[in-house]
């Protein structure tokens, strides 16, 4: 086979290859091709994925969400007034229209999708304009009970005192001729804001604020008279020892079940930022005692009100009472969420 | 390394790009390479000619980055050899079924009914591309299983598989030649 194979002829090469190859090597140089570039870039792809994620996202949360600029509203009982005239079974509460009830009359809204809030007696509200999504009332006086079953921060109510921002549940908001505003939440957990003070109220607590005054400490629904006066006092600064024995006494005590003592966590952990400094260290020993804080967290920095230190605390209280100690992703998807909405 | 029939002067004229030394290693590969590839692309002068040529191209402008730790010819043929696959790939996109028409170059075809040496470039010509790359560099410039290996990106073992598995094939299908053919007696 390899003698066959060396038989093989050699074809001499055509004289013109030489004059092909010298062309070729001399040739004006070509105008370099235009480099391959892929028609979509991957971060152009990527970008565009984004985009349609988000605004895809974003359609389907407002097709689900959109606040309406009319809401449903029914009488309960007596006779409720929209926009002056008295409701008489169903209408619609337009923006910018009081509902108004007297002693007797009661009246239901339709929150868009996101559920009902029932207007109690002797209540003046007024549908807001919102943002896309944002569904916002505006509670004068009166009371208001509030039934919301939609992702956080969609449903909002302006009193006089405070913004209660829904975060996912139930709650009743009272608001006195004064313009004092009584939060009381049954399910879930309301931000009680007045400016840059916040108060995080979680179910089962009370929370109160004034006209021209911060959100005050939470507290438990069960909480006696005298503790409930001696928890404002603290809150104004102007509370003492006995005060804050007051407070303490009426706290479940750490061998408490879970569900209680986290009650009183909550309530210690706001005490803690409000009380003057040599009450401090009493407050964070009871609250130690409930619930000791993890490491890295040290009693220095939670006496000294490191702001990271008491957020992490709080998450390890409950989850649930704490966004800002949740990892980077859901802060950012948190803030893509409110610009969105 | 040492390059038979090449002196020192031309190799280092080719490595500056000087057209007298690039002539002379034209005249002592040119034949060769144009042979192969004529082989290759089974007998199509016009595509043989343009390979070839392409490859010498190729060879001239990247001479400056030419190592002397190798031959000069195991250089050439990996060139010749990646201009002629590249050629077969282009061809495959153009023609999307079937194969291309096998235009027998006078050498390859049986210009003379029987004759042994078309006979055996038919049959290598129906081998697949890296069995005939593998036999064409072996038999026309007689390279070692190091220099094929060199030549055609792969290692010294699958030179001498693609050599057997070659000549398997050739022997099946020059069989023939065994049996009736007076000059069968060499195989």
């Amino acid at each position: 086979m390899e003698r066959l194979l060396r038989r093989l002829p050699v074809t001499p090469a055509p004289a013109s290859l030489w004059d092909g190859i010298q062309a070729e090597l001399h040739a004006p140089a070509r105008p370099a091709p235009l480099a391959r570039r892929p028609v979509r870039s991957p971060w152009l792809v990527a970008a565009a994925l984004l985009f349609a994620l988000v605004g895809g996202t974003a359609a389907g949360i407002v097709g689900r969400y959109g606040a309406p600029s009319r809401w449903t509203v029914e009488r309960l009982a007596g006779a409720p007034a929209v926009g002056g005239n008295a409701l008489a079974g169903t209408g619609d509460l337009a923006t910018g229209q009081w509902l108004v009830t007297d002693s007797l009359s009661r009246a239901r809204l339709r929150v868009g999708r996101l559920g009902t809030a029932e207007v109690g007696p002797g209540s003046r509200v007024r549908l807001e304009r919102g943002g896309l999504t944002a569904h916002r009332l505006t509670v004068e006086r009166g009371s208001l009970h509030a039934v919301i079953a939609a992702p956080p921060r969609l449903f909002f109510v302006q009193t006089p005192s405070a913004l209660a921002t829904d975060l996912g549940c139930a709650y009743t908001l009272e608001v006195d001729e004064a313009g004092t505003s009584r939060l009381h939440v049954t399910l879930g957990w309301v931000e009680l804001r007045q400016g840059e003070a916040v108060s995080l109220v979680p179910s089962g607590l009370v929370a109160e604020v004034a006209v021209g005054g911060r959100p005050g400490t939470p507290y438990p629904v069960t909480f006696p008279d005298d503790a409930r006066a001696a928890l404002h006092r603290l809150d104004a600064g102007a509370g003492d020892g006995a005060d804050l024995d007051r407070v303490l006494g009426a706290l479940h005590a750490p061998s408490d079940n879970v569900t209680l003592r986290r009650e009183s966590g909550i309530t210690l952990w706001h005490l803690l930022q409000r009380v003057s400094p040599d009450l401090r260290e009493r407050v964070y020993r009871r609250l130690a005692a409930l619930s000791p804080p993890p490491p890295p967290l040290t009693r220095q920095g939670l006496l000294g009100l490191d702001r990271r230190m008491l957020e992490r605390w709080r998450a390890d209280l409950n989850p649930m009472w704490s966004e800002a100690a949740g990892p980077w992703w859901t802060r950012a998807a948190r803030r893509l969420w409110e610009w969105m909405i | 390394m040492a390059e038979p029939d090449l002196d020192p002067d031309t190799l280092e004229g080719f490595r500056r790009g000087d057209p007298a030394a690039q002539r002379r290693v034209f005249e002592r590969y040119g034949d060769r390479v144009f042979s192969i590839a004529l082989h290759f692309l089974r007998g199509d002068h016009a595509a043989a000619q343009d390979a070839a040529q392409e490859a010498f191209v190729r060879m001239f402008r990247a001479a400056p980055s030419f190592r002397r730790d190798s031959r000069l010819s195991t250089w050439l043929y990996r060139i010749v050899a990646n201009t002629c696959l590249d050629e077969l790939r282009r061809r495959r996109r153009i023609v999307l079924f079937g194969d291309l028409p096998r235009e027998i170059h006078p050498t390859v075809a049986p210009a003379v009914p029987g004759a042994l040496e078309a006979e055996v470039a038919a049959a290598v010509s129906l081998l697949s591309p890296k069995l005939r790359l593998a036999v064409l560099l072996r038999y026309f410039d007689d390279l070692s299983y190091d220099e094929m290996a060199r030549a055609l990106d792969c290692s010294p073992g699958t030179v001498a598989s693609r050599l057997a598995r070659a000549h398997a094939a050739l022997a099946t299908s020059l069989a023939h030649l065994n049996s009736g053919h007076p000059r069968a007696a060499h195989t």
